[in-house]
């Protein structure tokens, strides 16, 4: 068992290398630049940034100068006639060479692994900040909210996909499949908008956004009150959504369990229904059930991007987002890598979990 | 159990014409059973009219309601009226001055839905409902597109896979690995991002954005396609009849389209079906976060774009954004259904 | 001309919507029936015969399949004497299982089911007090009075089936590898048996219980009570589902082809240990099975089915050495020999089982007979009595029967 997971992991760590280099490649790819987003602010506020303080810039971001501003310090180096030192700054330009800027991207790439070996995740642009520190402190809200909403989405979905196995085909089956189906299709951002327009905009009964009221300082059960208004219908929305898909998932184990043989065995002993389905049925409806609640892991922590965007939640996803769209490199890579490892620590919890919860399987 | 022995039976009989009994039984033709199973749930018949409907609407649309174009400004114009009341006191005599500004305005924007505009018009003055159907078509076609590369990548890689196995079947199954652990719709917006780049330089122009998108959509999203040939080759070469095609000399060629391609075929199909209200749900999104297809050209999912700025919108103009909002949940909806109506039809285990 | 040919041989689609129609109806009215909630007088009833511990008259169970009603057992009449066993041998597909499947009200519904009939039983049960519980026999720790009840399980509901299952019917089914729960450990499976059945038992009456029952199917209790099913073999397993039958001392055994699935050593240890059981316990065993010498090593009485229907009955001496039926005779000529001589080649019946949709009025093994004459193409043929335990259901004994 020990020696299964301790392969497992170092075959996990392989392919968290893959999605890392993949992941900074394109990273590297994305034109905005934030150096030069936040040089054309400070030049549109009316000051003119010298040639030598964007070089510090780039430097202080750890980036490699754009060849545009390279060339600017050409010129200037011509127009002032010390030529002798253009050679030296020639020869940073990567030039159009496709080959010179994957080398620089690769570099690039390494040195941001061997901070990463440091545990040094490095500092946010836009918030000025160590990447780590920023991640777990908004990771607190996005969790608080995602496991609220778990809990209530395997406490209704459980119930009621073994309510329509158990009565496939009646009318109970169809009205809990369409509702169902109906939670799976519909897109979170119109949803959540809905929700938002309809009870806290139309009635007012709940606060349209943020995760406290800032006009008020409350403490103690008052706090708390505040927090499940604003938190109400970001959790409403986020379980109706994932109710769906767990109560498809249930209904369908439940039924290949209840046309199996050894459930026929259970009621030729004599055992009534209700124990046929709650004891014998259901622990076998077990297993794929718990093994996706590992596979629940990264989603507990990674935030819910669209949910907490549309109700302006503090939460990670939103903090991601608006990394995402300004360049923010090393909270993009940050965020992403964590997902990643989220991701195969999940699927290897999930294995871990199926042994556990069935006898017959056994980690070698 | 004696029942399924029944049933095996009845499909050996089809082809015993031998015994004169059998003369006299009639059974369902595969195809009819097919057809049986999909429309005995009435659910799969609803799917399919939402589907064929929303097609209709998008493609055969803008045929008959040709009033407005999809980059058609209504410049019939607009009033505005402002007032303002001011009370001032002039000795001792209080006066209150009713001001009302009157604007005029060149666009007809969020116009109330009216004979002119059955839905209104949206912030800019573009007819909503040409917007829709315009719109539809971009969301319907780019996920249709995205789900059909994404197949036949995934089978190649799948098949190839599968059928070859040792190291090639290796190398794929691990790059198939990486790819699963990527997040998806943050490496959408960072790929959108760096499009955002190209346009500015001229790289790809503006409306294919949302095609090269998606084109990355499908590198990343074959993996489960993949993963799904794979395992059905893998058994089905298992299985006897490909042992006897293998002992009757088969060209490989013959083997896979002949063989194996048939037997994933009805997999195949159902998580095409699925997948198909999942990307339209992706590309909404993208679309929602302002990193799909760009203004004057409109999806469905931009369209709802105007109320993350605009809380008037939001709460006051329901016309602009709801519609598009119910043809996107109804276009994965009808996807779904059909895709689950499909699996019972198709799926020999489902059947009670 | 080929396509003509087989469009004629399928239904079209206005037929196919006129059955799942009807069908839809049926099932619908039957599932009510059987969910229904009924006071016992309805479904309590009186036996035949005395001696009997189980009369199986006239019942029909249908799957409504969407190619049409499939008839599996279409009028089938058996009795099962008191500490007897009787065998039930036919081809595959004739019925046989889905006969004892609705004696245990197994029947998947909502596609199958028991359409008309009756099942009689005589169960032995705790007499209860107003509220339900036992009343303990005075004088005897442990012991309670019992009463004799007659059930007619095909009428009762449900939710009533409890008190026949597992207590007084208990089954062994054919697939032992896939028919224990794979979470549960062995003893866990097999003390809720004896937890459910034996009023106040506590854990460790059930545990040793399940010990005693596991060492009288051959198996050392220690080794196997804390086992998961995965562990043991199918042999093992099948043993295991044996000891789960007998722990509630049940009056009648139902063993589904119990060693259908299992290799021809393991088959004959299992055949060993049910004739050996069949000694020890009190009650009668109801055999089913297509291999006619498990029957003749073990059966008292013999039925023979073909196409959900029953078509020859008797005592295992009379269906043996003197089988009246031509199916009967084909069946015992097919059964393969020791024999030196290569000429004997094994009898081979010809044609198959009809399609059970759309069954014809006539004999079903007309097509196959060797000796029909012109009278099987009329009306389907009655139970002859040809001994006073001999029952066969053929028009060559017609006259025999007129005469006599």
């Amino acid at each position: 068992m020990l020696k299964y997971i301790l392969k497992r992991i170092g075959y996990s760590i392989l392919v968290l290398l893959g999605v890392s280099l993949i992941m900074y490649f394109l990273v590297r790819l994305m034109p905005v630049d934030y150096i030069q987003s936040k040089i054309d602010q400070m030049n549109q506020g009316g000051a003119t940034v010298q040639l030598d303080t964007q070089f510090a810039m780039y430097d202080t971001y750890g980036l490699d100068y754009p060849d545009k501003l390279i060339q600017a310090k050409i010129d200037d180096l011509t127009e002032k006639g010390k030529l002798s030192e253009i050679p030296e700054w020639e020869a940073m330009m990567s030039g159009e060479s496709g080959w010179a800027k994957v080398e620089k991207i690769f570099k690039g790439y390494f040195t941001w692994l061997g901070n990463l070996l440091r545990l040094d995740l490095g500092i946010s642009f836009k918030y000025g900040v160590p990447v780590a520190d920023k991640i777990a402190q908004h990771m607190g809200t996005s969790f608080m909210i995602a496991l609220i909403a778990t809990i209530f989405e395997f406490l209704i979905a459980i119930p009621l996909g073994i309510t329509a196995a158990t009565h496939q085909y009646s009318l109970r089956d169809y009205v809990v499949t369409i509702l169902v189906m109906v939670g799976i299709s519909l897109p979170s951002f119109f949803f959540g908008n809905v929700l938002k327009n309809w009870l806290s905009l139309q009635l007012g009964w709940f606060p349209p956004q943020g995760l406290v009221d800032a006009t008020m300082s409350y403490t103690g059960v008052a706090l708390l009150v505040d927090y499940v208004k604003h938190l109400f219908i970001p959790i409403l929305t986020v379980v109706i959504l994932s109710i769906g898909a767990r109560m498809r998932m249930t209904r369908t184990n439940m039924l290949e369990v209840m046309n199996s043989d050894y459930i026929r065995t259970a009621r030729a002993k004599g055992l009534k229904e209700s124990v046929v389905i709650n004891k014998h049925a259901f622990r076998n409806t077990l297993i794929p059930l718990v093994t996706s609640m590992a596979g629940l892991l990264p989603s507990l922590f990674s935030g819910a991007i669209i949910t907490e965007q549309v109700f302006d939640l503090p939460g990670i996803g939103n903090v991601a987002l608006v990394a995402m769209q300004i360049g923010d490199i090393p909270f993009i890579m940050g965020y992403n890598m964590f997902l990643a490892v989220l991701s195969v620590v999940g699927v290897l919890f999930a294995d871990v979990m199926y042994a556990v919860v069935d006898p017959r399987v056994k980690l070698e | 159990m004696d029942e399924l022995e029944l049933k095996e039976q009845n499909t050996q009989e089809v082809v015993d014409t031998e015994t004169p009994l059998d003369k006299n039984v009639r059974l369902m033709s595969p195809n009819q059973m097919l057809a049986r199973r999909f429309f005995r749930s009435k659910l799969s018949i609803l799917g399919l009219f939402m589907v064929v409907g929303l097609f209709l609407f998008c493609f055969l649309g803008p045929v008959f309601y040709t009033q407005w174009g999809e980059t058609e400004l209504d410049k019939s114009g607009k009033t505005e009226y402002a007032t303002a009341v001011t009370t001032y006191t002039v000795n001792g005599v209080e006066y209150t001055l009713h001001q009302t500004t009157e604007t005029h305005l060149i666009d007809n924007f969020l116009a109330a839905p009216s004979a002119e505009h059955p839905l209104g018009t949206d912030d800019q003055g573009y007819d909503v409902l040409a917007r829709l159907m315009y719109g539809g078509r971009v969301s319907l076609l780019v996920s249709f597109m995205t789900v059909i590369l994404m197949t036949i990548f995934g089978v190649i890689m799948g098949g190839l896979a599968g059928y070859f196995g040792g190291w090639i079947d290796n190398v794929i199954m691990r790059v198939c690995d990486v790819l699963m652990c990527l997040p998806g719709v943050p490496i959408l917006l960072i790929l959108s991002s760096a499009m955002d780049g190209w346009v500015s330089l001229d790289l790809v122009e503006e409306e294919m954005r949302i095609y090269i998108l998606m084109f990355f959509l499908t590198v990343i999203s074959w993996t489960g396609t993949a993963r799904l040939v794979r395992g059905q080759i893998l058994s089905l070469r298992e299985q006897e009849f490909m042992v006897a095609a293998e002992a009757m000399g088969y060209s490989t060629g013959r083997k896979i389209f002949k063989h194996l391609i048939p037997n994933v075929m009805p997999q195949l199909i159902v998580q095409m079906s699925l997948s198909l209200g999942s990307m339209i749900l992706y590309e909404a999104t993208l679309s929602y976060l302002n990193m799909g297809i760009k203004a004057p050209y409109t999806a469905w999912g931009s369209m709802i774009n105007i109320i993350t700025t605009n809380q008037d919108i939001l709460q006051n103009y329901p016309t602009v954004w709801v519609p598009a909002g119910l043809c996107i949940v109804i276009a994965v909806l009808g996807f779904n259904f059909v895709g689950d109506g499909l699996r019972d039809a198709l799926d020999p285990k489902g059947r009670r | 001309m080929a396509k003509q040919n087989t469009a004629k041989n399928y239904l079209s689609g206005k037929e196919i919507r006129a059955i799942a129609k009807a069908n839809a109806k049926e099932m619908k009215r039957l599932e009510a029936y059987k969910n229904r909630k009924a006071d016992e007088s309805e479904f309590l009833t009186q036996m035949k015969k005395q001696e009997n511990i189980l009369e199986i008259e006239d019942l029909h169970t249908f799957f409504y399949t969407e190619q049409g009603i499939v008839k599996a057992v279409n009028g089938v009449s058996y009795d099962v004497p008191k500490n007897a066993v009787v065998g039930v041998v036919g081809e595959s597909g004739c019925g046989k299982s889905v006969t004892s499947m609705s004696v245990m009200r197994l029947i998947q519904g909502p596609t199958g089911q028991i359409v008309d009939g009756s099942i009689r039983f005589v169960s032995n049960e705790y007499k209860r007090d107003e509220k339900g519980n036992p009343i303990p026999k005075a004088g005897a720790e442990g012991e309670y009075e019992m009463v004799e009840k007659v059930y007619d399980i095909a009428k009762m509901p449900i939710n009533e089936i409890h008190r026949i299952r597992g207590k007084q019917i208990a089954m062994i089914f054919q697939e032992p590898m896939t028919s224990l729960n794979p979470v549960f450990t062995i003893g866990q499976q097999l003390d809720e048996v004896t937890l459910l059945h034996v009023p106040g038992a506590t854990k460790e009456m059930a545990k040793a219980k399940s010990e005693e029952m596991l060492r009288l199917v051959g198996i050392i209790p220690e080794n196997v009570y804390k086992a998961f099913p995965h562990e043991l073999s199918g042999g093992m397993r099948q043993r295991v589902m044996i000891a789960m039958a007998l722990a509630a001392e049940p009056r009648l055994i139902i063993a589904d082809e119990p060693t259908t699935a299992l290799d021809v050593t393991i088959q004959a240890q299992i055949l060993d240990l049910l004739q050996d059981i069949k000694d020890k316990i009190d009650g009668s065993i109801l055999l089913i099975t297509h291999d006619l010498g498990v029957i003749a090593e073990m059966a008292d009485y013999v039925v023979v089915m073909y196409a959900g229907k029953v078509i020859e009955k008797g005592t295992v001496y009379e269906i043996f050495q003197d089988p009246k039926h031509p199916y009967t005779i084909g069946l015992q000529k097919s059964k393969p020999t020791m024999s030196l001589d290569d000429s004997t080649e094994l009898y081979n019946i010809p044609g198959n089982v009809p399609n059970p949709i759309n069954m014809p009025a006539h004999c079903y093994f007309k097509e196959r007979c060797a000796k029909c004459t012109a009278k099987c193409s009329g009306e389907y043929p009655g139970m002859v009595q040809v001994s006073p335990t001999h029952f066969v259901a053929c028009h060559l004994y017609d006259e025999e029967n007129n005469n006599g």
